[in-house]
């Protein structure tokens, strides 16, 4: 069973090792960055109501952010990183946001290998888009098995959401749109369900390129495609949806895919989009709704 | 690296994989919310949140709780939360016994809790009821 699984790992090999170093470590400050933001703007939200623990919270995510970006403490400040997110996955049960779970993961793998070592460094590189693949995979099947998105009865009830309604009211008739909007959500309200083929094919697209693209980032020979399209993918889905923490996070996974060094690129991006969320929770921006 | 650090992340790799198969499962018998426990189902189903109804019983009849006092308005409040995302696995016990202990002069306490949810086949929305008693 080992063997089967070392070689089954060794379909997420870099095509190319030359970056590989520099790939880990950016999107390790990548993680980390996007936990400090994410701290930070959930803490500006309610500042009068934070306790002894949230300032705890605070001072840990903000001290790992040099220990990781100048690799003095890197992997300490991972297992610090480790135990508060264990501690906020515990102190929100059950409504801990899975991308808390999937960070939590990659802070983990981040703390226990060490990435100078060339084995350790592929086997974490390895495991980071592993679990790209089962995030996408899972995300799609999801979808599938509940059923809510072969009728665009998801996208249907979701347009109360002004996320969802601002991107997607101009693909509805304003006939659909006037008969969605006079619903109330209460029983025996409905259809929630779209009339156009335009939007039945957006829906069931949604769920078969996630399951599809997982399996295609397994194959070498589409994995470019795959990851291209993923991340265009994630970017489409997060305008509408704006989880921009998870957005950040997972789209620096998919990078990963990439045989150049675009983690390393998306570093500043990245720290241009969480100075920019900053600024709208301290009220230097016009608020913009975000998860 | 050592055999047993390369086995232990083969290891957390393998519950990463396998974990939502667990939470699929749970969905399925518990109605657990499939946007929570780290299953992947973001978006998979629309969320419309429970409300509850809670009646007082006595030997002869049944009577409609208005409003609670602020302590168990907090208990009904952090129930609904657990609910949210656990579903069937949250059960109001603790709500129902402190309630029992507020209202003396009852016997029994019936907390109904109403779920709506979109029917995937018809896009209406319907409600499913659980309800528990509390006796003392």
């Amino acid at each position: 069973m080992p063997g089967r699984l070392e070689s089954f790992l060794a379909r997420f090999d870099s095509d190319t090792t030359g970056p590989d170093r520099s790939k880990s470590r950016s999107f390790q400050i990548i993680v980390t960055l996007v936990l400090c933001g994410e701290y930070w703007t959930q803490s500006l939200r309610g500042w009068s109501l934070l306790g002894v623990g949230d300032f705890l919270a605070l001072a840990i995510v903000t001290s790992a952010c040099p220990a990781v970006i100048t690799d003095r403490g890197r992997r300490i400040a991972f297992a610090a990183l480790v135990g508060l997110q264990i501690w906020y996955i515990w102190a929100n049960f059950p409504h801990t946001g899975n991308h808390r779970y999937l960070e939590l993961f990659f802070v983990g793998l981040f703390a226990v290998l060490d990435d100078r070592r060339a084995d350790e460094r592929r086997l974490l590189l390895q495991s980071l888009r592993f679990a790209v693949v089962v995030v996408l995979f899972y995300s799609g099947l999801q979808k599938l098995i509940h059923g809510y998105w072969f009728h665009g009865q998801f996208l249907a009830w979701s347009m109360w959401r002004e996320s969802f309604d601002v991107a997607l009211a101009p693909l509805f008739s304003p006939a659909e749109l006037e008969r969605l909007s006079g619903l109330e959500g209460v029983a025996g309200d409905g259809p929630y369900r779209v009339a156009g083929l335009h939007l039945t094919l957006l829906s069931n697209a949604v769920w078969a390129s996630e399951m599809s693209l997982a399996l295609l980032l397994l194959v070498r020979r589409t994995r470019v495609l795959a990851w291209v399209v993923a991340a265009g993918l994630i970017v489409a889905v997060q305008i509408v949806a704006r989880e921009l923490m998870f957005g950040l996070e997972f789209l620096g996974a998919i990078l990963l895919f990439a045989r150049r060094d675009l983690v390393s690129r998306a570093v500043w991006p990245v720290v241009a989009g969480l100075a920019l969320l900053l600024m709208m929770r301290l009220g230097l921006l016009p608020e913009m709704i975000f998860h | 690296m050592r055999l047993f650090k390369r086995r232990a992340v083969h290891l957390a790799l393998a519950a990463f994989a396998l974990w939502p198969v667990v939470q699929i499962g749970l969905v399925r018998a518990y109605d657990v919310n499939p946007w929570k426990l780290a299953g992947w189902g973001m978006y998979a189903v629309p969320q419309i949140p429970a409300r509850v109804r809670v009646w007082g019983l006595t030997a002869k009849e049944s009577y409609e709780v208005g409003s609670l006092p602020p302590e168990l308005q907090r208990s009904l409040d952090a129930f609904l939360e657990r609910r949210r995302g656990l579903r069937g696995l949250a059960r109001p016990t603790a709500l129902g016994e402190q309630m029992l202990a507020h209202y003396s002069a009852i016997e029994g306490i019936r907390i109904v809790v109403i779920q709506p949810r979109l029917d995937p086949r018809t896009g209406l929305i319907e409600e499913r009821t659980t309800t528990y008693e509390y006796r003392r």
